[in-house]
């Protein structure tokens, strides 16, 4: 259990970064459904989050190796199965993270078309590709590497610790059409990145000197919002937390949806979220190297001058490579999220009592699929999904999935949703196959939450 | 879904073992070269002949603290083309800010009109500590026959390459 505990910790620490949350998509009416899609259909009076325990969500993923290639227990010794990862990596692989715990949710219907929601959450999101490049320079140098151009367009991170103060509409257009909207007030307490940075760095054999240094088109950025404050870093993990809400950089986001019926059983959905930046001005600092600068070593005059030689040195790389620090405010976007899905329900009828002091009739069962995009610094990541739900009473409800992605082609996914009174709980576990050995899963996510839904 | 989580696991991890883990880069950087030819050698009328020049730099490789705590072995590189009908030697010497001798390396002792010279030298920090005080070099090439010098007009040039590579040893 420990291992596990460890693992999942890793994963908080390693990898939090716009979750795909397949099994919640548009699952048993849940709350937290609407935060994925506003325009999904409810049926419910209103509803309340459990303070801190209606929604948390965390996943680990890392593409080009697992946990258990750096860490199984066996007989290689650690430097042959780090080397070995450093050789199968490539500057596309990245590590994430994505992280969500909701303070608060509740929900009202205004009329029999309207749902109000609103809430606050809190959201840790990070990813950082592998500069394949920059780990050989640093873990091996550059003696090796003649004439090879270590590339620091590879350096790509992005983390994000934030809160987002959200509210939502949800409006029934008529029996067909459903549509919503989210209004999203972000609250960033810490951001640093390092994006679209250019530049490489090449040891050739040289004329004048034994080898020739270039350092080619040098353009690499380092931005931070949160992090150094009066010029020393924060280490309060409070002032982060206090600046999750309203306390940090302010930003603003939108998520848009719909539902549509093409028939009684045949069900359209899509969304789009987080399309949104946020604007960072306080607590910034910025570092930019820019240049050009080719060295061939200290060229010795032999004559009467006394020539400070390294002095010439030093003023000619900060002048053709400078580095510049300044506390300029710069624009993140958010990274916008889209969800497409199609159902087709079948099975029993059953009633279901409403909002309205009617019942309902719905299908026990549904299958389907989902179309999954996130839009990140190097290229748009896709997930598709194929679904099947089962109500297995009114209280109870299931879903399984079967997600092909970058991580697998073999991730299967469970959720649950029980009601006991007025109190919802749900679960839900992604990759269950390799649960027999979480080490060796290149992603793992779970969600889950408890409301109190009044019909 | 507890009970699921419940029986999930994991095959033997060990995290421990990575405090067993360092990292290693070699880096390795130009470090001085010139050419000179016999108007170096020659002297104004009335000086005494010149048999030796020397030249010195600063060169702060250690003033970063992570490669002076992390230096494990410190290699020089030279090349020496000797155009000269002449015999050198050349004395390479590591100083420290005050230019006392921290390390001296091996005398570099070219033959007349040896056009492919090379020497490489090996520095193990662990039995010559004192090599990370250096941060300046100095490099003096001396006649090995004194008593004729060169004059203006004589053919001939030296060129001279060095490189020098850091060998740092990190744990993680």
């Amino acid at each position: 259990m420990r291992k596990i505990i460890l693992l999942l910790c890793i994963g908080s620490f390693l990898n939090v970064y716009t979750q795909n949350k397949q099994v919640l998509y548009d699952f048993a009416g849940l709350p937290q459904t609407l935060l994925i899609n506003p325009g999904l259909e409810t049926n419910y009076k209103y509803h309340v989050g459990l303070p801190l325990l209606s929604g948390f969500s965390s996943e680990f993923g890392s593409t080009g190796f697992k946990v258990s290639d750096i860490f199984a227990a066996d007989n290689r010794t650690i430097t042959d199965k780090i080397t070995s990862v450093l050789k199968k990596i490539d500057a596309r692989d990245y590590l994430k993270i994505n992280s969500q715990i909701e303070v608060f949710s509740l929900g009202y219907r205004l009329d029999e078309k309207t749902y109000l929601s609103a809430g606050f959450y809190q959201e840790l999101d990070a990813i950082s590709y592998l500069p394949k490049d920059i780990i050989t320079l640093v873990n091996e140098g550059n003696s090796a590497f003649l004439n090879k151009s270590f590339n620091f367009s590879q350096l790509l991170y992005k983390v994000d610790v934030l809160g987002v103060i959200h509210a939502g509409i949800t409006r029934k257009v008529n029996d067909k059409f459903t549509i919503g909207g989210r209004f999203k007030i972000y609250s960033s307490a810490l951001n640093i990145e390092s994006t679209n940075n250019a530049g490489t760095f090449t040891t050739n054999l040289g004329d004048n000197n034994i080898y020739i240094h270039h350092l080619d088109n040098i353009n690499v950025n380092f931005k931070s919002a949160g992090l150094v404050e009066d010029n020393e870093y924060v280490n309060s993990a409070s002032t982060y937390l206090k600046n999750t809400f309203l306390g940090g950089n302010l930003g603003l986001g939108l998520d848009v949806g719909l539902t549509y019926h093409i028939t009684p059983q045949l069900q359209f959905s899509s969304s789009l979220l987080d399309v949104g930046f946020i604007n960072h001005s306080k607590n910034v600092k910025n570092t930019l190297i820019k240049g050009s600068f080719t060295f061939e070593g200290i060229g010795f005059n032999y004559d009467a001058n006394n020539v400070n030689y390294w002095d010439e040195l030093n003023t000619s790389l900060k002048e053709e490579l400078p580095t510049t620090e300044t506390q300029e405010s710069y624009i993140s976007w958010r990274p916008t999220k889209f969800n497409a899905a199609i159902k087709y329900s079948f099975g029993k009828k059953r009633g279901k009592y409403c909002y309205d002091n009617t019942y309902k009739n719905f299908y026990t069962d549904a299958f389907g699929a989902q179309l999954y995009s996130v839009f990140r610094p190097l290229s748009n990541q896709f997930a598709l999904t194929g679904f099947y739900e089962k109500s297995i009473s009114n209280k109870l409800q299931t879903k399984v999935t079967y997600t092909l992605d970058e991580y697998s082609y073999y991730n299967v996914g469970v959720g649950v949703s029980a009601q006991i009174w007025k109190i919802n709980f749900y679960g839900i576990l992604d990759n269950i196959t390799e649960l027999s050995d979480i080490s060796s899963a290149n992603n793992v996510s779970l969600q889950f939450g408890f409301n109190l839904i009044f019909n | 879904m507890c009970t699921l989580l419940f029986f999930c696991c994991s095959q033997s991890l060990d995290f421990d073992q990575i405090e067993d883990y360092a990292i290693k880069p070699s880096i390795t950087s130009s470090l001085t070269f010139f050419t000179i030819d016999a108007t170096s050698f020659a002297s104004a009328f009335g000086v005494p002949i010149i048999t030796e020049i020397s030249e010195t730099s600063d060169f702060k490789l250690f003033e970063n603290n992570f490669v002076k705590n992390n230096l494990v072995q410190l290699d020089f590189d030279i090349q020496v083309v000797n155009k000269f009908n002449r015999d050198f030697t050349m004395k390479i010497l590591l100083l420290d800010e005050d230019d006392n001798l921290i390390y001296q390396l091996k005398d570099l002792n070219i033959t007349a009109n040896n056009l492919d010279f090379k020497q490489r030298e090996e520095i193990v920090v662990a039995t010559n500590s004192n090599v990370i005080n250096f941060t300046r070099i100095e490099i003096t090439l001396s006649l090995d026959d004194k008593t004729t010098p060169i004059n203006a007009s004589d053919i001939g040039e030296i060129e001279f390459k060095s490189a020098a590579t850091i060998h740092l040893e990190k744990p993680l």
